[in-house]
């Protein structure tokens, strides 16, 4: 029963960027606005889960779109657009990054965040784990595991797909994967006990020392 | 029932499965009931599946976190227009071209001189060196038809006449598996010659590996001959499926064993079984010209260690040897270091 459920979710998506594809193929440059939308996004994403530098992504992105601008769309025979946009994008930047010239600039290819990033809550009042703590967990796996976990949850590639984007063999991708994933949970769960454990307990000790304070305030 | 398929899942499993995704994220597809019906089915499983929940939610509200801003997004774009126009207008200023006809008749020169070099003998004189480099694995058909699959970062070179001598001669450095032809008119001899021993060959299929002080002959099909460097030695007639194993003054037979194992780097693998830690080491910088520093202390578990290695990829080698030795590795240019 979920079986076709699953092949259309997933040729769904497939078939969208295959439609973006096929119309820039056939109108050129002037379907380069449409590529752009369906893919920057999700190539920024990608970009900052391989390296923590967002100007560096940006940069990186610019010249992945320059590329494939630069050559004839009618005489590029590219199966699967995205996989092909991910390639050019974790090559530019692994290579860049590694370069001499940018040595300096990302001695680390990847320094954890310290800065608080905002997001509005969501709908079902779900938020517990401030999300600047779970950018730091996520900061924390290799970064092998983190790109792998990128592939696979977001863009839903398989095993096989993401050991072609990446070049390594399948069984090592799974296997990276699942660690990542139970490392992830491992982190989280600290952090998620440890939260639960002290929210009632900050309420408390501001709900004890309230009558205190006001005593002190009307003093003064 | 496909359901089935999550019986013996486990929380990582579950978060990473797109269909279990979908039905946590996106509650008006048509995954929906995959959830609830996953509870009804394994209700033992009730806490994997939340935690499970729990971690598909997070992450995807970690990536939604990492979206870019709509400035960044229309900046990129308008770079790229701008940079699209400019280097437009570069390329109509075309570069220093060869004059066509000027192009043709370099071409043609080239190709006479080639073709001379290569009639006259020089291509054969040349080519009598077959070398491989880092992480290459090379197969090369010889003049006599023998065929020899060259290990990275290892040569053969060809000793001797080859069109008329009675004997065939090669010198190997590295690692080679050979499939030597059988002459059978002459019966000439097909001779290995290593640091360690030579080999001595009618016609057969053997692997030959000479690392640093030690020679390793595995013989898979056909009958060999080892002549040892010291006079003192009788040479060894060796069998198939025979492993010998030479050392400065030790010489070890060992049989029956497995020829697929010693064959692995043929398909770009290599096996760490035989091998101390330090050999693996030294494997490692060897196959890839890279330098390794080991900042840890090695363990037992590290030196009993059983797997195979890739030859072929670093990004590769670098995972499967943190896997199989449970460590991480750091790499800055031509050096890795392991913590």
């Amino acid at each position: 029963m979920e079986q076709p459920a699953k092949q259309q979710a997933k040729t769904a998506r497939k078939a969208i960027d295959q439609e973006v594809w096929l119309r820039y193929q056939a109108e050129g440059e002037d379907a380069f606005p449409g590529l752009y939308e369906a893919f920057f996004d999700r190539l920024f994403i990608y970009g900052c889960n391989i390296v923590s530098d967002e100007s560096f992504v940006k940069d990186a992105i610019q010249e992945v779109f320059l590329k494939l601008l630069e050559r004839d769309p009618k005489t590029l025979e590219i199966q699967n657009i995205s996989s092909y946009l991910f390639v050019a994008l974790r090559n530019y930047l692994r290579k860049t990054a590694y370069s001499n010239a940018n040595k300096q600039r990302h001695q680390e290819l990847y320094v954890e965040r310290k800065e608080k990033i905002e997001l509005p809550q969501d709908q079902k009042g779900n938020e517990l784990i401030p999300i600047d703590i779970l950018k730091q967990k996520m900061d924390q796996l290799p970064d092998r595991q983190r790109e792998i976990l990128f592939l696979r949850f977001f863009e839903g590639y398989d095993y096989k797909e993401i050991s072609q984007v990446m070049s390594i063999n399948h069984q090592v991708v799974r296997n990276y994967a699942y660690r990542g994933m139970k490392r992830l949970r491992r982190n989280l769960e600290g952090v998620f006990h440890l939260f639960q454990a002290w929210v009632p307990l900050i309420f408390l000790f501001s709900a004890s020392i309230e009558p205190f304070a006001k005593y002190f305030l009307g003093l003064i | 029932m496909r359901l089935e398929k999550y019986k013996d899942f486990e929380v990582e499993d579950l978060a990473l499965d797109p269909d279990f995704k979908g039905s946590i994220l996106r509650p008006e597809s048509r995954q929906t009931d995959l959830y609830t019906a996953l509870l009804e089915r394994f209700p033992e499983k009730q806490v994997d599946l939340s935690d499970a929940r729990q971690l598909v939610f997070h992450l995807e509200r970690q990536y939604q976190a990492q979206r870019p801003s709509a400035e960044d997004k229309l900046d990129v774009y308008q770079n790229i227009v701008q940079l699209r126009q400019e280097r437009k207008s570069q390329k109509s200023r075309k570069p220093w071209r060869l004059n066509g006809w000027l192009a043709v008749a370099a071409s043609f020169l080239l190709l006479i001189a080639g073709a001379a070099w290569f009639f006259t003998g020089g291509f054969w004189q040349e080519n009598r060196l077959y070398q491989t480099t880092y992480s290459e694995v090379a197969d090369y058909t010889l003049p006599d038809g023998t065929v020899v699959s060259l290990n990275a970062n290892s040569s053969l070179k060809l000793m001797g006449d080859w069109g008329k001598a009675e004997q065939r001669e090669v010198r190997l450095e590295g690692e080679a598996y050979f499939k030597v032809t059988k002459k059978e008119a002459t019966n000439a001899k097909f001779v290995v010659h290593t640091n360690g021993p030579d080999i001595e060959v009618l016609g057969t299929q053997f692997n030959v590996n000479t690392r640093a002080g030690r020679t390793l002959v595995m013989l898979e099909e056909g009958k060999i001959k080892l002549i040892s460097k010291s006079s003192v030695q009788e040479p060894k007639i060796m069998k198939e499926r025979q492993l010998a194993d030479y050392q400065a003054q030790k010489k070890l037979i060992r049989s029956d064993i497995d020829p697929a194992k010693y064959k692995l780097w043929l398909q770009g693998y290599f096996s760490v079984d035989e091998l101390s830690f330090d050999e693996v080491i030294a494997e490692i910088e060897r196959v890839y010209g890279v330098k390794v520093q080991l900042e840890i202390a090695v363990n037992h578990d590290m030196s009993i260690a059983k797997g195979a290695l890739p030859t072929q990829n670093l990004e590769e080698l670098i995972l499967t040897f943190e896997t199989l030795y449970n460590v991480a590795i750091a790499q800055e240019d031509e050096t890795l270091y392991i913590r």
